[in-house]
């Protein structure tokens, strides 16, 4: 009897789908009838990694249609680590593994783990929104470029649209384009409408708005539509959340904190744009710093239905308040099962959590007895807390502190410089003379009187020249006022009385030479440049004259300086740029336009010439230079203070006291600015003498220092935000390492296999090995599937590729990298290879594989040790309220029989093995008895993976079930609430005898009723339905 | 490598010891032979069959190279490396000499029918097959090791016919002497060699004659480029330098969906290989200050050093008088190598044109392909002439319709258009860093594909 598989010359036809005895990795298509050579039967086939070869018949075998990885194993039909990655690349570029990142390593971008944070826990939130309120420098700008890739490549998200604060324009479109290649337009009130509006009615092909709030925000008479862009813009986005499905793929709305007064027409903007968007982000520093009302005012906007009124949410955080505790106790102590269950009692007593399925299966586990001392048990505990927790879902914050690994020292040195006695007499002279003019005029603002006296301690020299010669009507931003400044006219005045007095009182030429300041800032670089050689230094002052003049002197000296003061009509960011590179000045002269949304990384040191009294706008100056992405160990900040001046008194009462130039103020930037308005109107607008200003500076520290303390104790409670923290960032982390992503490698060989083996009358031709750039024609059949697939899914015009004409595409999973016109990148997101997982995932052409592979010493992962592994790879989906799909490794050690338990290690063995592996050859020959042995263990191994899958199966179903019962609770309140509002204008209507518009009400009433019916049935019949299928077993040996 | 066979050891050793609980318990749902049944017939033998291997052994001038191919099974081609140390492209060269005797391929070249030559070329290729069935067998992949192995040689041959040539039977004799001494057990000596021939040793030749194949060099330098997916069909332009000779051919490439046709047109070989322009530049110096030169023309013979560029690096002291016959020989030569490219380009587009019924048809278009290889190309002076633009603007202008200016032609993309030979995936042990020097072994991984795999050759009739 004949093996089978075993193909006879009378019966090989062309178009036999075959294989290669002992190489079964080897498939391909026999193309010609065979011929007899010297008594040997060969056949021409055709491969399908595209060799196309004279291959001898009796090396073939016929290809079965059905694989089964274990009775492949039985048969000693092993492969290689290729045929691993090949089926493991399958999965993933579906864009569906719920635990694969596909925006890892696709950004300009340095790999910091937990900026994926965010991305996972957006694609986990039940309500698709998220406040990101990280620490400020963390990056929440990339975090949300990370984000709107990872939805490109997941669900071929569209449109965005950011909308943030004037002065952040310029940075959200760098970031976007040069970070993650994404084009964006600037766009006012009326081009968002009509974006939107083509959005709405699926006519967008897609885009990427950045819009201000400014631009955006419905004015207080918006209910007249044709008031302006904005009025109609607001009108249609009422009128659409009433009725309307989202429609906008990712809204993003930076400095969210801005929304915090409910009452602002910006607040009702947020109001109005977040109910139309599938997933909502709102970016915050500082979502806590006035306490919890804040945060609840945001997260209401955010998710209305979740966190419908104060008390609600007061609720929630007295809910999670035992959760928290729990998580604690089960990572960082020894706790006994009763401390746990008590805490678990504390949190089901909540309303809230007393129906959590989560709870019920925790309570079950603890209640079990399991060993509480096993590592992967406390995680598995804690981490099931953590989602449980109801904040979990919407929030995410990351300090600094949590994630610095290499947290950089502040080096801080401050210089006192005593005023030679010229120095002193002007000091004093205008001093004196901005009391007296205060007085004579009954004037008791501060902000006209702080200026002349704020610029003669930034600099002696320019302030003279600036009264001496300078016309009357300059108006410098004073950086440490934030009141409006509409109430300190008369400013010019001053300086005419100034001028009056001084000119020709002081000789410039005579203060310039005795220019203590500047001799003491030239000997600090110097001593600087001595340590750190050509190191950049980046100098502020907040009053330009003294910037000019600093320049001035350093070109004296022959020292290069560079200046930012915006009167330069090249961008900011065109000016750090020439900065930056290394043959370019060493120091740069900044005004405060310099201290916001600028990287300064690659300086090192920076000099406070003058000192802002508020220390936040200090804070945002050091933030330039302390950032992530800082390379030096430590950062060198110089203050120079003129002694005598009340420029020192501030500093050694109120910074020195409370120690603010070592620490980050992170969020104390609201409580900080008043109080240290309150004391600048004070110490000028008052006439007090040394003495009573130092009492003064005393009371603001005082009062600083409590604000801290309560900061302090806030944050700590925060870490009900805080959540989810170390185990996804340890999961992040374990996947970077383990390099899980695709690239441009993978790209190619998905593409090129898959039309080889779809349509091959493709046509691929290689143009550039290295570049990895191609030209594709698309055959007849391919292009009408693929011009299909374009309008279902409305995403023409998103490429060029087409049956009609060739197309020279670059394979690169980077997607800052631009096309050009000649030449279109094609990444995960890119329409063809959407178009191919789509085809996929109703034509599963890959199947699955017996592997028998190695790991190299070099390549073995730290956390596994030397040995021999039995493995199943499983792809698991789940199907119900929120689909999910996860590749799950199954591994076994067979030295010594133990189960790998941690899910990241058990991976790392086989993504290595796919990626790095070696192929183990010389298998047994089929029949012999281990081969039987083997795949009865494999067979074993997967049992226990299917058991497992079941037991994942139940949990989400338990999950969903939570998840129901919150989008159900949620539903029904949204009804309400667009329900009493729509009642309230028909009733409106009705009083005012507007019958048509009454029946208008009526009709969106019935409408919204309808809507929430159809979706209420829709979440209820969600049932959890799951299924599990081997793509890949076999064993590793790592070396 | 790793050692693969102790990896089933262990695997056999730990699954005898440790039997599954569950399954010395009670049958899984996985191995209940009721759930799910295993029929002998589904696990039965299939007969290990025999593997095909194919020795592809370019012979060059100055260094030969092998690989190794399995074109059949696997798909894997290994390439042979004669030094320890394999991350300089010399470890993959093997100076084409014997002891005392060198420059052995230009002597055959030469003087085919002479049979000490034939016994001399046959003593080196038998010591290369020696070394390389060796080397396989210490490096092979474990897949090889139980496998009945059947080997054919494929020996590259410099011409474009492998019939009806003096020169084509005495590499076939050649091959097949050096296959029998490397059947014997005794050092392949020329004495080795006659022996054989008078039938005094009669050794069982591991590869039987009809496994021993010639195939042309210049068309195997190809096969690795038409088998990848970087393969463009139409003309093409092949400029292989070798330490003796220039070898200039052009080509157009078909292709059915059985097999690839590589259509010979005007081709050239002239001993313009960079060895004969250091031998002329030595010549023009040594006229002029005799004994100047430092290095005789053996000391670059076996490519393991590269040639002078200058005057400066050949002489002690470079005077006016020197560097002037230096640049004039050196003229002279650029002359030359043009020359024979033109020629060959000339002819291939008249007759391209010729055979078009419409008068005004171009047959390139905006750019001709090329290809320049071999261990020469590595020379400047060859960069420059063929690469850099000369070559080019001669064809510029007025016979073809390229633009006259170079930087215009850039921007439009016009002119000749240098491709480099894609490395392939397949060929599994030789370094990425060396992609540059892929083309140095190309000819012999073509070689290694086996000549029922290479694509067929034709010569144009006007040839």
């Amino acid at each position: 009897m004949l093996p089978t598989g075993t193909i006879l010359p009378e019966n090989c036809e062309p178009g036999l789908r075959v294989r290669v005895v002992g190489a079964p990795e080897r498939q391909g298509t026999i193309v010609v009838r065979p011929r007899e050579v010297d008594g040997r039967w060969f056949v021409r086939v055709d491969f399908d990694d595209g060799a196309r070869r004279n291959t001898p018949l009796d090396l073939l075998e016929r290809l079965p249609n059905n694989l089964d990885a274990i009775r492949e194993m039985e048969a000693g039909r092993f492969q290689g680590p290729e045929s691993l990655r090949r089926n493991l690349l399958h999965e993933k570029l579906h864009g569906r593994l719920s635990e694969m990142i596909y925006s890892m390593d696709t950004s300009d971008t340095d790999f910091l783990a937990y900026q994926f944070k965010p991305v996972l826990k957006l694609l986990e939130s039940p309500t698709n929104s998220l406040l990101i309120a990280d620490e400020v420098g963390l990056g929440k700008t990339i975090e949300a470029g990370l984000i709107w890739t990872e939805l490109k490549a997941r669900e071929g998200a569209r449109s965005l649209l950011v909308v943030c604060p004037p002065h952040l324009v310029p940075k959200w479109r760098r970031e976007l384009k040069g970070r993650f290649g994404v084009d964006t337009e600037v766009a006012g009130a009326d081009v968002v409408l009509e974006k939107l509006d083509e959005a709405r009615r699926n006519f967008s092909n897609g885009f990427a708005i950045v819009a201000t709030y400014h631009s955006l925000r419905p004015p207080k008479d918006w209910e007249d539509e044709n008031s302006s862009p904005a009025s109609a813009l607001a009108h249609k986005l009422n009128e659409w959340s009433a009725a309307e499905e989202p429609f906008l793929d990712l809204l993003v709305m930076d400095e969210a904190a801005i929304m915090r007064n409910e009452e602002s027409q910006t607040s009702k903007l947020g109001g109005l744009l977040t109910p139309l968007a599938r997933y909502k982000l709102y970016l915050s520093a500082t979502p806590l710093h006035t306490r919890a009302r804040n945060l609840f005012t945001l997260l209401r906007r955010l998710d209305p239905d979740t966190f419908p009124d104060e008390q609600t949410f007061a609720s929630i955080l007295e809910a999670n308040g035992p959760l928290v505790r729990l998580r604690d106790a089960i990572l960082h102590g020894r706790p006994t099962q009763d401390a746990l269950l008590a805490h678990l009692d504390r949190a089901q007593t909540s309303p809230l959590l007393s129906g959590s399925q989560t709870l019920a299966d925790l309570r079950l586990r603890l209640t079990r007895g399991e060993d509480l001392t096993n590592p992967k048990v406390r995680t598995e505990i804690a981490y099931q807390s953590e989602r449980a927790n109801l904040l979990s879902y919407v929030v995410t914050r990351t300090r600094r502190r949590d994630v610095d690994t290499h947290p950089v020292l502040r080096e801080v040195n401050t210089v006192k410089v005593p005023l030679k006695p010229i120095e002193q007499r002007l000091y004093y002279s205008v001093t004196d003379m901005v009391h007296e003019y205060a007085e004579r005029e009954e004037i008791s603002s501060g902000f006209l009187t702080v200026m002349p006296q704020r610029q003669v301690a930034s600099c002696i020299v320019a302030a003279y020249r600036r009264f001496d010669f300078a016309p009357s009507d300059d108006d410098e931003v004073n950086p440490d006022f934030t009141w409006d400044r509409r109430t300190s006219s008369g400013g010019g005045l001053l300086v005419q009385f100034l001028r009056q007095r001084l000119a020709g009182a002081f000789d410039v030429e005579e203060l310039r030479n005795s220019d203590s300041k500047y001799e003491k800032f030239r000997e600090t670089i110097r001593h600087h440049w001595d340590q750190h050689p050509g190191g950049k230094i980046v100098v502020f002052a907040y009053f330009k004259p003294t910037l000019y003049y600093l320049s001035e002197r350093l070109r004296e000296d022959r020292i290069c300086s560079i200046l930012l003061t915006g009167d330069d009509p090249r961008e900011k960011q065109e000016i750090v740029d020439e900065f930056s590179r290394p043959d370019s000045a060493p120091i740069l002269l900044s005004s405060e336009i310099g201290s916001e949304g600028l990287d300064l990384q690659f300086a090192s040191a920076m000099v406070n010439y003058d000192l802002p009294w508020n220390p936040m706008v200090v804070e945002q100056r050091i933030g330039r230079i302390h950032r992530i992405g800082q390379r030096a160990d430590r950062i060198v900040v110089i203050n120079l203070i003129c002694e005598g001046t009340v420029d020192e008194r501030i500093y050694d009462r109120l910074y020195d006291r409370l120690d603010l130039f070592r620490h980050t103020l992170g969020d104390l930037e609201a409580v900080i600015g008043p109080l240290v308005n309150e004391l600048t109107k004070d110490l000028l607008s008052l006439r007090l003498n040394d003495r009573q200003q130092s009492d003064r500076i005393d009371r603001t520290a005082v009062a600083l220092e409590n604000q801290i303390q309560i900061e302090e104790e806030l944050e700590r409670d925060a870490s009900v935000l805080a959540a989810y923290g170390d185990y996804v960032i340890n999961q992040i982390a374990a996947a970077h390492e383990r390099g899980d992503w695709i690239n441009g490698g993978d790209l190619e060989t998905y593409v090129l296999t898959f039309f080889h083996l779809v349509f091959p009358a493709t046509r691929i031709q290689g143009i550039d090995q290295s570049e990895r750039i191609f030209e594709i024609e698309l055959d007849t059949e391919a292009g009408h599937h693929f011009d299909e697939f374009l309008r279902l899914k409305n995403l023409r015009g998103q490429t060029r590729l087409s049956s009609h004409e060739r197309r020279r595409v670059r394979f690169d999973h980077r997607v800052f990298r631009t096309g050009t016109q000649q030449i279109e990148i094609v990444h995960q997101a890119h329409p063809l290879i959407r178009f191919i997982g789509y085809h996929l995932r109703v034509q599963r052409v890959v199947q699955p594989v017996a592997i028998a592979a190695e790991i190299p010493a070099p390549h073995r992962p730290k956390s596994v040790s030397p040995g021999l592994y039995a493995f199943v790879s499983q792809r698991w989906t789940v199907d119900g309220l929120r689909c999910y799909e996860k590749l799950h490794h199954h591994v076994l050690s067979l030295d010594t029989q133990n189960p790998i338990e941690e899910s990241a290690v058990a991976a790392s063995i086989v993504e290595v093995a796919a990626s790095l592996g070696q192929r183990c050859g010389d298998a047994p020959q089929p029949g012999d008895e281990m081969l039987a042995l083997l795949s009865e263990r494999l067979g074993d191994l997967e049992f226990d993976s299917d058991a497992a899958f079941q037991r994942f199966l139940s949990t989400t179903e338990r999950e969903n079930e939570d998840r129901k019962r919150i989008q159900l609770h949620g539903l029904n309140r949204f009804e309400a609430r667009r329900a009493a509002a729509i009642g309230h204008v028909r009733d409106r209507h009705s009083i005012a005898g507007r019958h048509s518009l009454v029946a208008a009400m009526e009709g969106q009433l019935l409408s919204l009723r309808n809507k929430c019916e159809a979706q209420r049935h829709k979440i209820e019949q969600k049932r959890t339905t799951g299924d599990c299928a081997t793509i890949a077993a076999g064993f590793i040996l790592t070396h | 490598m790793p050692d693969s066979p102790s990896i089933w050891k262990r695997l056999r050793g730990l699954l005898s010891r440790k039997t599954s609980p569950r399954t010395a318990a009670a049958p899984t749902a996985k191995s209940a032979p009721s759930d799910q049944p295993k029929s002998k017939s589904h696990i039965a033998s299939i007969s290990s069959p025999v593997i095909d291997l194919v020795l592809g052994l370019d012979l060059g001038t100055s260094c030969s190279k092998v690989v190794i191919g399995d074109p059949g099974w696997q798909n894997k081609s290994l390439a042979v490396s004669f030094a320890r140390e394999d991350s300089n492209i010399a470890a993959w060269l093997d100076p084409t000499r014997l002891a005392s005797e060198a420059n052995l391929k230009m002597r055959l070249m030469n003087d085919p029918t002479s049979e000490h030559v034939q016994n001399l070329v046959a003593s080196y290729l038998a010591k290369v097959i020696t070394y390389s069935r060796s080397w396989f067998d210490s490096n092979k992949p474990a897949d090889y090791r139980r496998r009945e192995i059947q080997w054919s040689l494929n020996l590259g041959f410099p011409d474009k016919s492998v019939k009806g040539s003096r020169l084509a039977d005495a590499y076939r004799k050649v091959a097949n002497l050096a296959v029998a001494a490397a059947s014997q057990p005794q050092p392949p000596t020329v004495d080795v060699m006659d022996a054989i021939r008078r039938g005094e040793l009669k050794p069982e030749p591991m590869i039987p004659h009809s496994r021993v194949n010639l195939y042309p060099e210049i068309a195997a330098q190809l096969a690795g480029y038409i088998n990848s997916p970087y393969r463009k069909i139409g003309n093409l332009l092949l400029i292989d330098v070798g330490a003796g000779t220039l070898d200039v051919s052009t080509i157009i490439l078909h292709g059915d969906h059985e097999q690839d046709i590589v259509s010979f047109h005007f081709c050239e070989v002239q001993e313009l290989g960079v060895l004969r322009l250091y031998h002329k530049r030595v010549r023009a110096l040594e006229e002029i200050s005799p004994g100047s030169t430092k290095y005789p023309l053996e000391y670059f013979q076996d490519g393991s050093r590269p040639v002078p560029e200058n005057a400066r690096e050949m002489v002690e002291t470079v005077s006016r008088p020197l560097e002037s016959a230096f640049q004039r020989a050196s003229s002279e030569f650029a002359e030359d190598i043009i020359g024979v490219v033109l020629r060959c380009l000339v002819r291939f587009r008249m007759s391209q044109r010729q055979v078009h019924s419409n008068p005004g048809f171009d047959p390139w278009g905006r750019y001709l392909r090329f290809f320049l290889t071999g261990g020469g190309c590595r020379s400047r002076f060859y960069w420059a002439q063929l690469a850099d633009g000369p070559l080019e603007d001669r064809l510029a202008g007025n016979f073809t319709r390229w633009h006259p200016d170079r930087s215009r032609r850039l921007s439009a993309r016009e002119g000749l258009l240098l491709e480099r030979l894609p490395l392939p995936r397949n060929l599994e042990n030789f370094p990425k860093a060396l992609q540059s020097d892929f083309d140095r072994l190309s000819v012999a991984y073509g070689l290694a594909f086996g000549g029922d795999n290479l694509m067929k050759i034709t010569a144009a009739t006007h040839k």
